[in-house]
């Protein structure tokens, strides 16, 4: 395995680990809770250092093993701008889907969609967190899928 | 076409070339500036190399750039 898949892995764990933090911090029996301003910022601020953190250790501990191997050929440049392409459609689309929802809720209250109220900053500041989340799982999964295939 | 995984007409003889050169897939790599997956992925033509590593794969087993790559109609 590559150290390139490595890294791939371990930040698939990372930011799911992450997702999940950020996932009991804003909900409550599969619903988002109304979090004070002031606790998301405590959560974001967690959340991007989680991530920071966790990216740091993991190419120190790659470069550590690996010294010289941790440089990218024009293969791994290849998976990583195919991986960076697909996670620009995923979150392209999760936002636009996003959009949608918030536009048929505005416009046909009252009928029997699935609710969720972008209105309100928690919901909005987790579903954008999750977009998010979501587009960087994507791209570490196809790298690793690319990988292995 | 150059691309991670893609399978197209063009096939090569580099594990061949390599063996017949008593030469290790991290030689290999390390002559041409690639990673042993990469040589691995070439080899097994789940990865198709720019013109550039190509060549350098041909300089690098020293044949003919003809040699080492080949092109099905």
């Amino acid at each position: 395995m590559s150290q390139h898949e490595k890294f791939a892995w371990g930040s698939l764990f990372a930011s799911l680990l992450a997702w999940l933090f950020l996932t009991m911090r804003m909900t409550e029996d599969w619903a988002v809770v109304a979090a004070s301003p002031r606790h998301m910022i405590w959560t974001y601020g967690t959340v991007v250092i989680l991530m920071i953190v966790a990216h740091a250790v993991l190419a120190g501990l790659l470069h550590a093993r690996a010294g010289s191997g941790t440089q990218k050929d024009e293969r791994d440049l290849a998976i990583a701008a195919r991986a960076e392409r697909i996670e620009g459609v995923v979150v392209l689309v999760a936002v636009n889907v996003l959009i949608i929802q918030a536009l048929a809720e505005a416009a046909f209250a009252g009928h029997a969609l699935p609710r969720a109220d972008l209105g309100t900053l928690p919901v909005l500041f987790y579903a954008l967190l999750t977009v998010l989340f979501l587009g960087h799982t994507t791209s570490q999964a196809v790298t690793i899928w690319q990988y292995r295939s | 076409m150059t691309g991670p995984t893609r399978r197209g007409r063009v096939s090569n003889r580099v594990r061949e070339l390599r063996e017949a050169a008593a030469m290790t897939q991290a030689e290999l790599a390390e002559r041409v500036n690639a990673s042993r997956q990469t040589i691995i992925a070439i080899e097994a033509e789940k990865y198709a190399p720019s013109l550039e590593l190509a060549f350098r794969l041909a300089r690098g087993l020293g044949v003919p750039f003809e040699e080492v790559f080949s092109y099905a109609d």
